[in-house]
């Protein structure tokens, strides 16, 4: 009951500020920035994996945030609005990177689809005592997102990293609660076949 | 109606519940990889939460900064706030330059009495704010840039943008200090 | 007439002694040249650095900084100064006392040496009195950044 009231508290105060950021007030925005700029950094993050695309992003994102703040009306937290602003962005860029060239999306690589009375996967052939460095993980994780088309590396992000249920996702993506299952199904076989290795290996 | 897609992402992440959980642990039963790759789902997730997470936003003053210099270069210019009236002082200026000159002349002789000797030796005074004023900067070619802002503790800092990065085999080993 | 005049140079002499005091011809200017990394097990901050730990953390984010070189040198009017005289990262410095009382007025010139070519990054023009410091942002180096801090003591 106590997390639920400070909830309310910090809602009705960025209703407040939000109300002067409509009436032009800079420093209420700065205010609100100041909240979550850690938040919608992390989670742009999350989904490009490159620490200066992702600080470019976070701006992106306030500044059109900033820019149709007169469009909220109140219906969701603030919060929710911003992360929608901030996951749009972030998955128009990935788009526009994936038209310019500078990632392959492969999500039509054959995997093992899940069906009754299909064979057992292999097991690892690795040595169960190998341990890998943080830093390599790290990399690993980075190509396999990368590997992601931008709506399943979004769904993914989204459920496993900043912790959402599949409502907050879909309403995040602006699809159905099916598709938000759906795209984690295939988000997760994929990464299963990129990070076999290294889960069962640590 | 869930796809058995839909409603294997539902049991990996304990989201089915009661009759449909049930009905759906019996489709299961005969699927062996069903448990390793609910096992899979959740070491995935662990893997990303534990080794993926995104590092903390750094120099987040300038984060705002630099947001907010954007969000200002697309206001309209506004007019500038008229100025305060003149106020028509009371005193005539030689009562006022004798007034202030006679305050003065005591404040000036309460301190030589009072103060000791040397200021010099005085420990160092905080610092005071707004005493760090910068005039003008320019960036020295093209692509670098500087700005200015003050930090939540009212530091003055100035953002050079652009320089070349320097590896470390270009310094100098040594280090001179100078006492 | 007589009388205001005399009014007038009694308030000015008052003025000057009350402020003149304030710019002290011992003044000095002392800049610091800091690599900023950040480290998982960071090293002691040296003793020149710890008052400036917490504000170097917040502004640049940074966990452990090393003290690569630092200076001093009178401030003084119509004088220019090197400072921080290394191979690859000079500032250039020229000082003067400031029409505003206990003011200093500084010019500094940053340069970078790189593969043998002086190129000037940046010139800034500011006002400082006694006590403050300011900090510059430079560029990487090596798997971190310089930090300068100038301070008049």
């Amino acid at each position: 009951m106590q997390i639920e009231a400070v909830n309310i508290t910090v809602e009705t105060e960025d209703v407040d500020l939000v109300k002067k950021c409509q009436g032009g007030d800079t420093k209420a925005f700065n205010e609100l920035v100041t909240r979550y700029r850690g938040k919608a950094y992390a989670m742009i993050y999350n989904m490009v994996r490159n620490e200066q695309d992702a600080w470019d992003l976070a701006q992106d994102g306030f500044l059109k945030a900033w820019k149709s703040i007169a469009s909220f009306r109140g219906q969701s937290a603030f919060y929710t609005w911003l992360y929608r602003i901030m996951t749009n962005v972030t998955i128009d860029w990935l788009r526009k990177k994936q038209i310019q060239g500078g990632t392959e999306f492969d999500d039509s690589l054959e995997l093992n689809n899940v069906e009754p009375g299909s064979a057992t996967m292999p097991k690892a052939e690795l040595l169960p005592d190998q341990k890998m460095e943080h830093a390599e993980i790290r990399k690993r994780i980075d190509a396999a997102l990368e590997k992601l088309s931008p709506e399943h590396r979004a769904v993914i992000v989204m459920k496993e990293m900043d912790g959402l249920q599949y409502n907050e996702i879909a309403e995040a993506l602006e699809c159905s609660l099916g598709t938000v299952m759906s795209r984690l199904f295939y988000a997760r076989k994929k990464l299963q076949t990129l990070l076999k290795d290294v889960y069962e290996n640590i | 109606m869930k796809t058995f897609e839909e409603k294997l992402t539902a049991w990996v992440d304990g989201e089915l519940k009661g009759r449909e959980l049930a009905e759906f642990e019996a489709e299961l039963a005969g699927v062996k990889e069903a448990k390793p790759l609910k096992l899979a789902a959740n070491k995935i997730g662990g893997l990303l939460r534990e080794h993926g997470r995104a590092p903390e936003l750094k120099n987040e003053d300038f984060f705002n900064h630099q947001l907010m210099q954007r969000i200002e270069a697309e206001l309209p210019k506004q007019e500038e706030a008229a100025t305060p009236p003149r106020r028509k002082f009371a005193w005539s200026l030689p009562r006022l330059a004798l007034a202030g000159a006679f305050s003065m002349a005591v404040a000036f002789g309460i301190f030589q009495m009072a103060v000791p000797g040397k200021v010099a030796n005085q420990p160092a005074a905080p610092e005071s704010p707004n005493s760090v004023e910068i005039i003008n900067t320019k960036g020295g070619g093209p692509g670098i840039s500087v700005s200015t802002f003050r930090s939540q503790q009212n530091d003055v800092v100035i953002w050079v943008e652009g320089s070349k990065y320097m590896p470390d085999k270009n310094a100098q080993a040594e280090k001179h200090k100078e006492k | 007439m007589a009388s205001r005049k005399l009014t007038a140079l009694i308030f000015l002499a008052v003025l000057g002694a009350v402020f003149l005091p304030m710019a002290h011809a011992e003044d000095s200017i002392w800049s610091g040249l800091v690599l900023a990394t950040n480290e998982e097990h960071p090293k002691q901050t040296p003793p020149e650095l710890e008052k400036y730990y917490s504000k170097l953390k917040g502004i640049f984010g940074y966990n452990q900084f090393e003290l690569l070189g630092q200076h001093m040198e009178l401030m003084d009017s119509s004088i220019e100064h090197w400072l921080i005289p290394r191979k690859d990262f000079f500032m250039h410095v020229d000082s003067q006392k400031s029409a505003k009382p206990g003011f200093y007025r500084i010019k500094l010139d940053l340069w970078q040496d790189i593969d043998e070519e002086k190129k000037l990054i940046a010139q800034i023009e500011a006002r400082i009195s006694g006590q403050n410091s300011m900090f510059i942002r430079g560029p990487y180096y090596g798997k971190g950044q310089i930090v300068i801090i100038l301070m008049v003591k």
